[in-house]
């Protein structure tokens, strides 16, 4: 028999236990309150340092050299930046190879590529060597990343805060950016998969913050660049017959036609998806009958490339998504 | 200089058959060369045809003279191209900036000249598999070299290989190109017209 007197608690004890208890409580309560309040805070700190980035990066005066890194390659950028007049000014020039540049001159970008006619177009986003989430807006990048604000450390020469910017799920990939401590400029970016694996990364070798914007920007005023025209979003098309069923969480077609691909005569029915970070295309190409596609898989730095054969269509993605995304992405589209 | 080298000196000296490689070591170290004016006055004085004044620094001489000597057969390329820069210095009076845009241009124009384009090639028998070199991204992210192929899928066969070379070379400049020609605003204007092949449901 149980002595039941045993499980009686004595209503002195009963109080100090509960007092231990509530006391034990309201410690983990504070515990777990500056844990989040601590997070919270973090979280809009990183949120602040990547104001400051975009800030810095569209505002200030600086010269910057750096090298982009991928896979065995390694190629030298230098970078002029300024505001003249109120404008935005740059010059993002290759230091290897035929010359590549491209020149800011307010809203309007030109490229100057070999084997190309030199252009210039309004409002767009451009297309270098530069991460687009330097430029992001914040709110956008929140929508399908978080921020984590990581330790201090040493960067060109320089003190530098490190942010983590994590995709929300897997179908896309993670950027790491340190940024200066005093300005809030970049000075190290790496695009990494969810296994930490670094697959593209920006190095910055030189930095130098000035009061005046540099002379050779004051040279795009008189230098004799083409006119800008203005990109007409294309018309969205109708009259198709697929569709994609799944398309990563946050991703959005930004674009939607059929055009001649580029420097060939086969029509293809394109769409460009993004989360305001990454942006990729999806090109449906139709089959003769006795065609048939050979599937083919490539990548090169975070860029992956992707053909498959569906139904009587080649089916290509190309963009900075992980391979997995594209084949998944390719898999579900689907006829009506 | 070893005495094994002096040795051999010594016997091209005295007319036996060089081996060549005392010849080169000669041209080479002018400590031996001094050896072997010394040799050579040392067997005249041995066979008594010293003349009535020496000159000692003969080598030096002999050196001088051939300095001199106008060059016939290759001329000097570095001092020509010296002498090349110099006097064009002061003419362009300011150096010109490897940045300014116009200049870039030029040189641009002229790499297009130089470089092949895979796919262009209107000839009936492809012969160019190899991808398009240095062509865009400006950003270098994406270029058909650097394309790995990703083990899991199989390698092309040699049969298809060029004409699928050239698509995919075909697809990435496309790539590029709608890169190049995106606009941050563009999901605003294209809400209304919503594609209606693109769906994105909620999951």
């Amino acid at each position: 028999m149980v002595n039941l007197n045993k499980l009686q608690i004595q209503p002195t004890k009963f109080i100090t236990l509960f007092t231990a208890l509530f006391d034990w409580g309201r410690k983990c309560l504070t515990l777990v309150l500056v844990f989040f309040s601590g997070q919270i805070w973090a979280q809009s700190d990183a949120n602040a340092w990547i104001e400051k980035m975009h800030h810095a990066t569209k505002t200030l005066n600086y010269e910057m050299s750096f090298v982009i890194v991928h896979n065995d390659k390694a190629e030298p950028w230098r970078w002029f930046h300024g505001t003249i007049d109120d404008q935005e000014r740059e010059i993002i020039t290759a230091l290897n190879g035929p010359g590549q540049q491209l020149i800011r001159k307010g809203d309007t970008l030109t490229y100057l590529q070999p084997e190309q006619t030199a252009y210039s177009i309004k409002d767009t986003v451009s297309h270098g060597p530069l991460p687009e989430i330097l430029r992001a807006p914040t709110e956008q990048i929140e929508i399908s990343y978080d921020f984590h604000l990581m330790g201090k450390s040493r960067i060109a020469g320089l003190p530098a805060r490190m942010l983590r910017v994590i995709a929300k799920d897997a179908a896309r990939y993670d950027y790491w950016l340190w940024v200066h401590e005093e300005t809030g400029l970049l000075l190290k970016s790496a695009i990494v998969t969810k296994d930490n694996q670094v697959l593209e990364q920006l190095q910055v070798t030189y930095l130098q913050v000035t009061h005046e914007a540099s002379e050779i920007l004051h040279e795009i005023h008189q230098a004799d660049l083409p006119e800008a025209f203005t990109i007409k979003n294309s018309a969205p098309i109708k009259s198709v017959d697929w569709q994609i069923t799944w398309v990563p969480v946050g991703f959005e077609p930004v674009k939607v036609d059929r055009h001649y691909l580029f420097g060939s005569r086969e029509l293809v029915d394109y769409v460009m998806l993004s989360d305001g970070v990454v942006w990729f295309s999806v090109y449906l190409r139709r089959l003769d009958n006795e065609e048939g596609v050979a599937p083919a898989a490539l990548s090169s730095g975070a860029n992956s490339y992707l053909t498959k054969q569906i139904n009587q269509a080649e089916v290509t993605v190309i963009g900075k998504i992980p391979l997995q995304t594209a084949e998944k992405l390719i898999s579900s589209i689907r006829w009506d | 200089m070893s005495s094994k080298t002096k040795e051999n000196l010594s016997a091209l000296i005295d007319g036996q058959p060089d081996n060549q490689k005392t010849m080169e070591k000669l041209k080479q170290d002018p400590k031996l060369v001094e050896c072997f004016g010394r040799y050579h006055l040392i067997g005249d004085a041995m066979r008594n045809e010293l003349p009535a004044q020496l000159n000692l620094d003969i080598a030096d001489k002999i050196a001088q003279a051939i300095e001199k000597e106008p060059v016939v057969l290759a001329p000097n390329a570095k001092q020509t191209a010296n002498n090349e820069s110099a006097t064009d210095k002061p003419k362009s009076g300011k150096v010109v900036s490897l940045f300014r845009p116009a200049m870039q241009y030029g040189l641009a124009a002229s790499f297009a000249a130089a470089l092949v384009v895979g796919f262009q090639t209107e000839e009936p028998e492809v012969h160019v598999p190899q991808p398009v070199l240095q062509t865009f991204p400006i950003g270098g992210s994406l270029d058909p070299v650097s394309m790995q192929q990703v083990e899991a899928y199989p390698s092309i066969s040699s049969n298809e290989a060029a004409l699928q070379r050239q698509r995919i070379n075909a697809y990435i400049m496309d790539h590029a190109q709608q890169l190049k020609t995106r606009q941050y605003n563009t999901t605003e204007s294209l809400k209304d017209g919503q594609p209606e092949q693109v769906t994105n449901p909620a999951n």
